[in-house]
């Protein structure tokens, strides 16, 4: 090529950026709302999700976005109270029309917001939500985590296979899906290998005075207690519980996972077991990396709804990706099908809305939550 | 034996929980017995009552007992600021009027609780050793002691200061006849504020109390206590300063028995269905006055 050649290409090249760059500048941006609990009872789940989701933004945005459109992020509080989710959702859907929801935290609020966003046909995918129901409302509903059935499950054989515990109690919320549905596999599986559920007592959301329960729990001496419960409430059952005098193994869940829980808990959730979605311990260099980052962001270590969250807008970037439009039909079959390599692992998306995870066992010692095991599904 | 064991040991936790009742009951004892008014923002003077008592221990560093006293304090002021503003100018008017404003009251102050101290749960400080008192085969907490010895001792003075005082007697002068006592030359508005300080005083040592013996406060902890005490209230007779602590104590226990007896599930409706019982076979509760009352 002669000199004049390359010239007359490179001019016609930056033309044609010329033309093409500001259209692409000038693309609208893709509108996904983001539904959290950032105050109320459950505060810090919401919190660690909207760090964690906006984190996973900023990253897409920085790398030129999504189907060359920035991400313009939508971000509602629902308090933890599943009506206010409902209003979030309305309005995400009617006033601001975004392409897809990515929340809300905790099971009782995803329950009000599913059916909304299945009615409007629009995609919805919590990243943390595990009531076994959630993915049951439609199509349009997705989910990152696992689910109760799932995590009751691997804390029953746990507690009679590797604590060799043949006796347990349960204490949980009768007012809660979350909270019931982790007492049921719990108890059919703990009883499904021969293990006895002694005694069950339960309470209301917002309730504060355990002692009644407690005090009947602790009469029949039982050689583990269940806790399934957000760590508000997990915390000061567990104080009450030591200070009662019980001395049984404490077995909870997911919703343990807190910085608040020590404060709550006086220090007595010393020694107790969680199932959780994934360990810090994990060195894989895609996790230890995001806690790398997420630290140095927020001046805080992630919990487990943080790992979910980055997870859960990944998955729901590659959607996008995947789909090549924000039509909802295209992104729903999309979020599907897709997989990622995530903080919490290898995750793989499927059709009926749950994907197939494993998940960790974990117990506190100093204060500190040390990986036991990990458990495939 | 054991269930003997069992009965005594809830006998004692309804003991705790029933004081806490009683100390939020006498204030709505009090002032309905002299205004004939229910202050539905009693349960949330409770709440605040809380919230003050964290703040002097976690910001201000003091130790429990000047906490539960500054707390008192800021409570009853509190509470007399709601009468002045917001209920006097009503005295005259219908009643329904008063009632619907206390409501209103009740949810300014959760709401602006919220906005204050944030929405979510918040630990008390633990400003105390936990303790296990071991009394034969059953024990009590050093927490549930201190319940017991600021309970009774906030009533031993709400009695001796009621009965045995030139105060005392005024207040049951317009708790009377209100007309009359303004002829005898009683200051109703005065002898109505240092009532309303006095109840939300009570609750508010209630309020830290409850911090310090489920060690998790919320802006909306004052509703369920607060009904709870309503109806101890009315269980043991409204206006009559002693039936509030029958009432309240009343209240406690039986709603820990419900969980020997029967399902935890059902604790709730029981303390309830108490009071329906009650009533219907004394419809001025336990020990309250003979008369028809209009509401």
């Amino acid at each position: 090529m002669s000199y004049e050649r390359i010239k007359r290409v490179v001019i016609c090249v930056m033309l044609v950026c010329a033309l093409v760059v500001p259209g692409f500048a000038q693309e609208e941006p893709i509108k996904v709302g983001l539904i959290s609990s950032l105050t109320g009872s459950v505060s810090t789940y919401g919190q660690s999700v909207r760090n964690a989701v906006t984190m996973a933004v900023d990253d897409i945005n920085a790398s030129g976005g999504i189907l060359g459109r920035q991400i313009n992020l939508v971000i509602l509080d629902d308090k933890g109270d599943g009506t206010e989710a409902a209003q979030a959702a309305r309005r995400l859907i009617d006033r601001e029309n975004v392409a897809l929801i990515l929340g809300p935290v905790i099971t009782p609020c995803v329950m009000a917001v599913a059916p909304i966003a299945q009615a409007a046909g629009v995609p919805m995918l919590t990243p943390t939500g595990t009531g076994d129901e959630i993915t049951t409302i439609g199509d349009f509903i997705f989910r990152g985590a696992y689910k109760d059935s799932f995590q009751g499950r691997v804390m029953a054989q746990f507690a009679f296979e590797n604590l060799g515990l043949r006796e347990a109690a349960i204490i949980y919320d009768v007012a809660n899906d979350y909270s019931v549905g982790l007492r049921t596999a719990f108890k059919t599986t703990f009883e499904g290998l021969g293990g006895r559920v002694i005694a069950e007592e339960s309470y209301y959301t917002g309730d504060t005075d355990f002692s009644a329960q407690l005090t009947a729990l602790a009469m029949r001496n039982p050689a583990a207690l269940f806790i399934p419960d957000y760590y508000s409430t997990a915390g000061p059952i567990l104080m009450q519980a030591r200070l009662m005098g019980m001395d049984s193994v404490m077995l909870g869940v997911d919703g343990w996972d807190s910085p608040d829980l020590t404060a709550l808990a006086g220090g007595f959730e010393e020694g107790g077991y969680i199932v959780n979605h994934y360990s810090s311990e994990v060195d894989s260099p895609v996790t230890q990396e995001f806690i790398a980052r997420y630290t140095a962001t927020f001046g805080q270590a992630p919990d487990a709804l943080a790992a979910l969250a980055y997870d859960g807008t990944l998955i729901a970037a590659k959607a996008l990706e995947a789909a090549g439009t924000t039509e909802p039909a295209a992104l729903k079959e999309a979020l599907g099908i897709v997989g990622i390599e995530g903080v919490t692992g290898t995750i793989n998306m499927d059709p009926e809305g749950t994907p197939i995870k494993s998940a960790v066992i974990l117990t506190i010692t100093g204060g500190k939550w040390v990986l036991v095991d990990r458990i495939d599904p | 034996m054991a269930w003997q064991i069992t009965v005594l040991q809830q006998l004692i936790n309804g003991l705790a929980v029933g004081s806490i009742y009683a100390l939020i009951a006498l204030g709505y004892t009090m002032v309905y017995g002299i205004i004939k008014l229910i202050n539905f923002a009693h349960g949330e003077i409770y709440m605040l009552g809380a919230y003050f008592g964290f703040y002097a221990i976690s910001v201000l560093k003091l130790s429990l007992l000047p906490a539960i006293l500054l707390s008192m304090g800021a409570a009853a002021l509190v509470g007399v600021l709601l009468e002045r503003i917001a209920y006097r100018p009503l005295r005259s008017s219908p009643r329904i009027s008063v009632l619907i404003t206390a409501i209103g009251a009740s949810l300014l102050f959760q709401s602006t609780a919220q906005l204050v101290f944030g929405a979510s749960f918040k630990p008390f400080p633990q400003a105390m050793p936990f303790r296990r008192i071991q009394l034969g085969k059953v024990f009590i907490t050093n927490r549930q002691l201190l319940i017991f010895g600021v309970a009774v001792l906030l009533m031993v003075l709400l009695h001796l200061l009621v009965n045995y005082t030139k105060f005392g007697r005024a207040m049951r002068a317009v708790a009377g006849d209100k007309e009359a006592a303004l002829l005898m030359g009683i200051n109703v508005d005065r002898i109505i504020s240092i009532t309303f300080a006095l109840g939300s005083a009570l609750a508010a040592a209630a309020g830290i109390l409850v911090g310090m013996y489920y060690n998790r406060i919320d802006p909306y902890m004052g509703m369920m206590p607060g009904l709870k005490a309503f109806v101890a209230a009315v269980l043991g007779g409204i206006g009559v300063v002693p039936g509030a602590v029958v009432g309240g104590l009343l209240m406690g226990v039986a709603e820990n028995l419900v969980v020997v007896i029967g399902s935890s599930t059902l604790r709730d409706a029981v303390a309830f269905a108490v009071l329906i019982v009650v009533l219907l076979f004394r419809p001025s509760g336990l020990l309250g006055k003979k008369g028809i009352e209009k509401v």
